[in-house]
């Protein structure tokens, strides 16, 4: 069963690095540099991406928008994963409204970030 | 009646079957005969018909012969007489019918055919056999013979009549006689048996064993081996009885007591409860504490927290500037109502320890957070669990501390000799310093190449004192740490920089704190003396005065990072690495804050910065001068002996803590007390001097023993053991022993026997008993008894052995003068007991006429 995340991440080491622990452990990883880029590809191929993961912080659309847009315009039901460095009330509050389900403090910690990433697979992907 | 019924049953059961078997047997014999009687009966009738045909056939012969029929039919008629024969018939030859045909008249109604079937019947020829023998036997016809059995058949039917008349009597006669027997023999007994169980009294059960009334005594059969049984039974059930009365009352006992421990061990918990030191509260959504929490917060805290900001009560000393409060922030923001996940995704960036201050002063706090969901899996409360662990961290501290101690104590102890160890260490130390020397050189140096020849002095030095350190691992391995960025710069491999030299000359500052950390812990915990010298520090106490005066450093921010750094060079040299990490710290927000200028005149900061450093240069003042302290006492004082079993011993003792790691405070104290302590065994022996020298003396034979198990008691212990001792054994030898031919009078050894036996108390660290005994011949006490009366001390009290014997503590009969008149104790026993009193300990004596005496010391 092919597991397929779309990164949504602007410092490109930063995701290279995430996709590299994503694809060791099992996960198929399909990179967007903005939030646009990642609106695109999920508006081509919704149904086979199984989790979104995007940062907050981005030049263009902030990750808190991306997952409105997809609210708003019902692209996908996959469950989306904010990454942030710290996150106000108000922000939290957006989130839940805009649909997103999980939020993810940076620095992450990799058996912690893959725990949850399989956590988010296991109860909300597999039907 | 039960009992009479069932007697009554068992014969009756038993009587027929016996009779009937009596009867079968009877039977079986009785049908033998009768057949045999019967056959005999039959072979009676057989022979009368031979007899007939031997007997009375000839003369009918003859007659026949001469024709003389009269003669025949009376010859007949007399056969037909027999009672046997029934019917005859007589044939003569030539003739077909009958000649002659006779019946017996009981037997003329018959009719032919049954007549002629009542027995045996016989054909015989008439042969006429002429008395010279000339002339051939002749036959003259047949005779046809019919028996009958019907006599022998009466007489068998009579014999069977009769039988069964005996039978009958016989079965009567024997059934009655049986009962009687049963009766007399069996069921008497068992029926007092059984009204002996009747009336038997479970409740008591200490009545009478069952007897079995019979004439004849001491008869052993199964009846009485029942009777026994019974008996048995009966003892064992009044045993059982017993035992479960005592264990009864014994159960009421240990209920008892159980509850007693129960109520102890509730209460205890009720006090572990009560002095439980974890506070619980929740936090809501709003990040408040809400009700219901533990009592114990208010201890914790100090105040009441209900209702109050966690950021107030938990994280105030938290900078709310740093990544540390963001991130708590971020967190507690994330995860309400958030499902297990999210808290999974983001609980570990809440700190588990910090830091708060209650009325003043600083407690460290460790935290366990869980998460409480609502039926919807989102969570609504976060549970705190805290618990103020600032006394347990100091005590792990220090416990690390000692540990640490403990193993450079093994090191040191395991380099080899002392002389060794000092010199090596004398030598490393001074190349330490000499290397410190050549980096205050190095700033002076321009060219690559003069600083590359420091540097491999320098690596020289170090590589020396890496070599030979021997056991002492911890210096070894930091040294080889350095030593091999020297080589890499000197080899060429690593670039020359201005970091390099300032990391080489902390770390050079490290191995010279880790010099001074071993030279304190061999001179001070194992009483090696090694002389300190130190040419940097001795210069660093003229640094001392300088400390107070100096005020102006604070409005300048070079000058500032400057002395911080002189200050974290200092902590390192002399190992303080607490106050290392304060100063890394401060160093660490001025390095931060480096372009601000104005960062000083901030009024938190100033405030801060200034109350830290104060707080710096005040300890570090004590430390110094402490340290300075060290060194001198280090090169005045001269060595202390220390055998070398003592630390043979010590070595094993911080191996097994090590091994089993179990260390504590007070075992770290035990162990150094130990290094100038004495071993008990080597006090105790050394008395055999002594004693031999008193025997000789006195002219008696000593054999002295020393048993138990070395271990170490300190000194001043030791001194007090020695004089007591001192005058006991004297005692013993003088008055306890007999003169050899003594002994060998009564039959005892000539060499009398001296036994010191010794052991440490359990669960103390040198609290010992020493038993001191003799095989002489004791202590009269009845001559002691006349002593004290005749001192007044008594006035004629009842006394008991033990209390006798006690009297020779006593000052009044502890004379010296009347020791040699008494045979028993006299010299100073009183004196003895003092000294033994004043060190806390305590003296009993025990004492058997001729054959010895003991006495029991226990020194706390």
């Amino acid at each position: 069963m092919v597991k397929k995340i779309l990164l949504v991440e602007d410092n490109r080491e930063y995701i290279d690095m995430l996709k590299t622990i994503l694809s060791e452990h099992g996960y198929q990883v399909i990179t967007a540099y903005n939030g646009e880029d990642g609106l695109e590809i999920l508006k081509k191929d919704a149904s086979s991406i199984d989790i979104i993961i995007t940062d907050l912080h981005m030049p263009g659309i902030s990750g808190l928008e991306l997952a409105k847009e997809i609210f708003l315009q019902k692209i996908t039901e996959a469950p989306i994963v904010i990454l942030t460095t710290e996150t106000s009330p108000q922000m939290k509050k957006e989130g839940t409204q805009a649909g997103i389900h999980h939020w993810i403090i940076k620095p992450i910690k990799k058996e912690i970030f893959l725990g949850t990433v399989d956590l988010i697979f296991k109860r909300y992907c597999q039907n | 009646m039960s009992d009479k019924k069932k007697k009554s049953s068992v014969a009756l059961k038993m009587t027929p079957l016996i009779l009937l078997s009596t009867l079968a047997v009877a039977l079986i014999a009785f049908t033998l005969i009768i057949n045999q009687d019967y056959r005999e009966e039959v072979q009676e009738v057989e022979k009368s018909l031979e007899d007939i045909n031997k007997i009375h056939l000839p003369p009918i012969a003859l007659s026949l012969f001469y024709e003389d029929r009269g003669q025949v039919l009376e010859s007949l008629k007399a056969i037909i007489k027999i009672p046997e024969i029934v019917e005859l018939r007589v044939k003569l030859i030539d003739e077909d019918k009958d000649a002659y045909s006779l019946v017996s008249p009981n037997h003329k109604d018959m009719p032919i055919k049954e007549r002629r079937y009542l027995g045996p019947y016989k054909k015989y020829d008439i042969i006429y056999k002429e008395n010279s023998g000339e002339f051939k036997p002749l036959n003259m016809g047949t005779i046809h013979l019919y028996a009958s059995l019907e006599i022998a058949k009466e007489k068998v039917n009579k014999q069977i009549f009769n039988f069964g008349i005996i039978q009958i009597s016989q079965v009567i006669a024997l059934g009655f006689f049986f009962f009687l027997i049963f009766q007399f023999f069996v069921a008497k007994h068992l029926k007092n048996m059984a009204s002996y169980a009747q009336n038997l009294d479970f409740e008591d059960l200490s009545g009478p064993d069952l007897e079995l009334k019979r004439n004849l005594p001491e008869s052993t059969d199964e009846l009485q081996d029942l009777t026994d049984s019974f008996n048995d039974m009966k003892r064992k059930l009044e045993k059982a009885h017993k035992q479960l009365r005592s264990y009864a009352e014994d159960l009421i006992e240990i209920v008892f007591e159980k509850t007693e421990e129960l109520n102890q061990e509730k209460n205890n918990i009720a006090k572990l409860l009560h002095n439980m030191s974890q506070a619980v509260f929740k936090i809501n959504s709003e990040h408040k504490i809400v009700e219901p929490i533990s009592d114990f917060t208010k201890e914790i805290f100090g105040e009441d927290i209900i209702g109050k900001n966690i950021y107030d009560v938990m994280y105030k000393e938290i900078d709310p500037k740093s990544i540390t409060y963001s991130d708590i922030q971020s967190v507690l923001n994330i995860c309400f109502y958030g499902d297990d996940i999210q808290w999974f995704a983001v609980s570990h960036f809440i700190p588990e320890t910090i830091t708060i201050i209650k009325n003043g002063e600083k407690r460290i706090i460790n935290s366990i957070h869980d998460p409480i969901f609502n039926e919807d899996g989102n969570l609504e409360y976060l549970l705190y669990v805290v618990e103020d662990v600032t006394e347990k961290v100091q005590q792990e501290t220090e416990l690390h501390k000692k540990d640490e101690e403990l193993k450079i104590m093994k090191e040191a102890l395991d380099f080899g000799s002392k002389r060794d160890l000092s010199k090596i260490m004398i030598q490393n130390f001074k190349r330490i310093n000499n290397s410190i020397n050549i980096f205050k050189n190095f700033k002076d140096l321009t060219t690559d190449d003069d600083r590359k020849s420091l540097l491999i002095e320098i690596f020289r030095d170090l590589h020396t004192i890496k070599g030979s350190s021997g056991s002492l691992d911890q210096i070894r391995d930091l040294v080889h740490s350095i030593e091999e960025g020297v080589d890499g710069i000197i080899k060429g491999h690593l670039n020359f920089s201005i970091d390099f030299l300032s990391r080489l000359e902390l770390d050079i500052f490290k191995i010279h704190g880790l010099f001074i950390n071993y030279l304190k812990v061999i001179n001070n915990q194992l009483k090696i003396n090694i002389p300190v010298e130190s040419n940097f520090l001795d210069e660093r106490v003229s640094d001392i005065s300088v400390f107070e005066n100096n005020s102006d450093w604070i409005k300048d921010l070079t000058r500032l990072e400057n002395e911080c750094l002189y200050f974290s060079k200092l902590c390192l040299s002399i190992n303080e690495t607490d106050t290392y990490e304060i100063i890394k710290k401060i160093l660490n927000i001025l390095h931060e804050n480096k372009l601000d200028d104005a960062f000083l005149e901030k009024p938190g900061v100033k405030n801060t910065v200034e109350e830290l450093l104060v707080e710096i240069k005040s300890s570090l003042k004590v430390v110094l001068q402490k340290l300075i302290e060290f060194i001198e006492s280090s090169k005045k004082s001269s060595e202390e002996n220390i055998p070398l079993e003592n630390f043979n011993i010590i070595k094993n003792e911080i191996w097994n803590i090590q091994k089993n790691g179990k260390l504590d405070k007070d075992l770290f104290e035990k162990i150094c007390n130990k290094v100038n302590g004495e071993s008990i065994f080597n006090i105790l022996m050394s008395f055999e001097k002594q004693i031999s020298d008193i025997s000789i003396e006195l002219e008696k034979k000593t054999s002295f023993n020393v048993i138990g198990e070395d271990f170490l008691i300190p000194i001043p212990k030791a001194q007090s053991l020695k004089d007591i001792l001192v005058h006991m054994i004297r005692n013993s030898i003088d008055h306890g022993l007999e003169k050899a031919e003594d002994r060998k009078k009564s039959g005892k050894d000539e060499v009398g026997n001296l036994v010191i036996k010794y052991s440490k108390l359990e669960n103390t660290d040198c609290s010992f008993k020493i038993e001191l005994s003799d095989d002489g011949f004791g202590i009269d006490t009845s001559k002691i008894y006349q002593k004290a009366v005749y001192s007044g001390l008594i006035k004629n009290e009842e006394l008991n052995h033990q209390e006798k014997l006690n009297l020779i503590f006593h000052p009044l009969l502890s004379s010296k003068d009347d020791a040699d008149e008494l045979s028993g104790r006299g010299i100073g026993m009183d004196a003895v007991k003092s000294l033994i009193q004043s060190i806390g300990g305590e003296i009993k004596v025990s004492s058997t006429p001729l054959k010895g005496t003991k006495f029991e010391i226990i020194i706390p």
